[in-house]
């Protein structure tokens, strides 16, 4: 009986917590760049996914923590298309900032991501088509945060479509592709 | 702005609204044509913090004052402000500047928020949702396609600081400040929107559509996101055509300038307005500041409101014509606090007398509609009032009746919601306004009836 009065007021309390909290909402700006800095950049440049925003405030508007007394919430989080708008452009300059760092260097990248980068921007070589290189890719931007089957198929994706693109049209299209995936973009 | 008949026959509606829109240019066809649809927005301003009404249109005698009953650091006795209906209001000097708007809007006094409770998250929550602890804000339902009207491509823009601002994080409801619009639009027509051809477009549709497929909080998340990038070539071309703000105007006209555009591009239905005003003063060195912060406030509503009447939507509307306006607070105030000197004393909340203004499109301006008791000295006070506030901090709103649209003089024995004039009503009164369908409508209580509408205030 008192596991089922539990269960009882367990389920109520869920079924009363508002719609959203249902829902992953973007991690921001803030924490994307914290997570990309930890895999691709040297210990002392991080990545600032917001400079790539055309406007100061715009890194709010796609998920941002604010203060208002001791209560802190998560706002501007839910996925709406002014967001996605604003996603896709920060994230296609920096995608673009990748692709050009083949000739010159745009960001500040460790050892370790400056070889993979470096094997890709050989595209459309062998070489930059290998499973080590594109493996390589893939976990230096996306972490373990997506299962292995959409990696494959991302994969498949730019191997197909890009296969004879020139190294930056794949690059910029690679880290879009990448970029703009539920698994990176959501808080889960 | 008074267009001349030449300008309407030069332009036809859509060259008007064009010629208003430098690069109205960007949007596709069906996009422009939605400048001439019938056209029906909604402008909410919000004071934070619980703004005291005594101040604005629901004041008290100074003989309450200097008999300890309210606060009053305004020093003046108020004015009766008659309303078309009959219904008179006692109103303070510091309204002066909407008086000019008098009769394009409507005073709702004694609105009762959530009886239940008394902080501010759990009212601006009932305000925006009806229930204190969050859920569908009403603001998306006004753009619903079941209104009738095409949904414009977000529910709302919010553009002022909305840092401390509860109501947000529903996913149509987007902070959009002007200062934003320095460099998006020009940005935006460098790249091209996201298309469902282009190959890459195509990819990260098929990988949200797949992360989509289920019941998980990702899954959740992804759903929505899905709709997002099919909205954002039209989001993200509308944001693209709007003009950048002037920082030499003021707030005020910066943000009715973006607010109007949005309007026209039916880039949004709705925008909320948060003042920067903080109005929770329970602190007396606060409380006696609030003639003074009434006075800003007031001073950017009127702003606001001009903007709106100055601004067109076209050759022959301006703003206003198409715009309804509410100007709410999540809740009142007390009287006074207790156990401090009435020249020194702070307020606290109160969630049985709040005051509204609504007006513009669909509303019949010039009213007064709702009181709140104790409005003198000898005012009868009812059981039901001492049920609630037994020390007679609070003021309640009189119970209402909804078919004479006047307050009853009867003095209830119990509280009872289905008495008074509570926010529901207002809600639904706008659900009226913009014909949003029966089912959405607010209830007076879980197993109650739906809140009246207010038919009188209908135009």
């Amino acid at each position: 009986m008192g596991r089922f009065i539990i269960a009882l007021v367990a389920a109520l309390w869920v079924a009363a917590l508002p719609a959203h909290s249902a829902t992953s909402q973007f991690k921001g700006l803030s924490v994307l760049s914290k997570e990309l800095s930890a895999r691709i950049a040297p210990e002392d440049g991080p990545i600032e996914l917001d400079r790539f925003m055309p406007a100061d405030g715009l890194d709010d508007l796609v998920g941002t923590w604010a203060a208002f007394g001791t209560e802190h919430k998560f706002q501007n989080g839910m996925p709406n298309a002014v967001n996605m708008v604003l996603l896709r452009l920060a994230f296609s300059g920096f995608a673009q900032s990748l692709a050009k760092s083949c000739k010159a260097p745009q960001l500040l990248l460790n050892d370790s991501f400056y070889d993979t980068l470096e094997a890709v921007c050989t595209w459309p070589s062998g070489e930059a088509k290998s499973e080590e290189v594109l493996t390589g890719f893939w976990l230096s931007l996306m972490g373990y945060d997506a299962p292995q089957e959409e990696y494959a198929i991302w994969r498949d994706f730019v191997l197909g479509a890009y296969a004879k693109k020139t190294a930056p049209e794949a690059i910029e299209a690679m880290t879009l592709a990448l970029m703009l995936n539920p698994y990176f973009l959501l808080a889960q | 702005m008074i267009h001349s008949r030449r300008d309407v026959l030069r332009f036809g509606l859509t060259g008007a609204a064009t010629l208003l829109l430098p690069h109205a240019g960007l949007l596709e066809a069906a996009e422009a044509d939605a400048l001439v649809e019938d056209p029906h927005f909604f402008l909410m301003i919000v004071l934070s913090g619980g703004a005291d009404a005594s101040y604005m249109f629901d004041a008290r005698p100074l003989a309450m004052t200097a008999a300890g009953k309210i606060q009053n650091y305004l020093g003046e006795d108020p004015f009766p402000c008659a309303g078309r209906n009959g219904i008179t209001s006692a109103a303070t000097s510091l309204i002066k500047p909407l008086l000019p708007f008098k009769d394009r809007f409507s005073v709702m006094n004694g609105v009762v928020m959530t009886p239940s409770f008394d902080g501010h998250a759990q009212n601006m929550n009932f305000l925006f949702t009806g229930d204190p602890f969050g859920g569908d804000s009403f603001i998306p339902h006004l753009n619903l396609a079941e209104t009738g009207h095409n949904p414009d491509a977000v529910d709302a823009i919010v553009p002022a600081d909305q840092a401390d601002f509860t109501a947000l994080n529903h996913s149509g409801v987007i902070p959009l400040e002007p200062k934003v619009l320095r460099g998006l639009p020009e940005r935006l027509r460098q790249l091209p929107p996201a298309h469902a051809s282009d190959p890459l477009t195509s990819f990260v549709r098929s990988r949200i559509e797949a992360a989509a497929q289920g019941s998980g909080r990702l899954s959740g998340g992804a759903s929505l996101m899905l709709t997002a990038l099919d909205n954002s070539p039209v989001v993200h071309r509308k944001l693209a055509a709007l003009s950048p703000s002037n920082p030499d105007q003021s707030t005020e006209k910066q943000s009715i300038a973006l607010i109007a555009e949005c309007f026209r591009l039916s880039l949004s239905r709705a925008a909320i307005y948060v003042l920067p005003e903080q109005f929770d003063v329970h602190a007396p060195e606060l409380a006696k500041t609030q003639p003074k912060l009434f006075s800003g406030a007031i001073e950017k509503v009127a702003a606001l409101l001009q903007g709106l009447a100055d601004t067109p939507y076209d050759a022959k509307r301006s703003m206003f014509d198409v715009t309804t306006v509410m100007l709410a607070s999540e809740f009142g105030r007390t009287m006074r606090a207790p156990d401090m000197a009435i020249d020194a004393t702070g307020t606290n909340h109160n969630q049985y007398s709040n005051s509204i203004l609504m007006g513009g499109k669909g509303i019949r301006g010039g009213m007064v509609i709702g009181a709140s008791d104790m409005a003198d000295l000898i005012s009868p006070i009812s059981k039901a009032h001492l049920a609630v506030d037994p020390v007679l901090e609070k003021t309640l709103g009189m119970p209402f009746d909804f078919k004479t649209m006047r307050p009853r003089a009867d003095l209830p024995e119990a509280f009872d919601v289905e008495d008074y004039l509570t926010i529901g009503s207002v809600v639904n009164t706008l659900y009226a306004v913009f014909d949003v369908p029966q089912p959405h409508h607010r209830k007076l209580g879980l197993d109650k009836r739906a809140a009246p509408v207010l038919q009188g205030l209908l135009s």
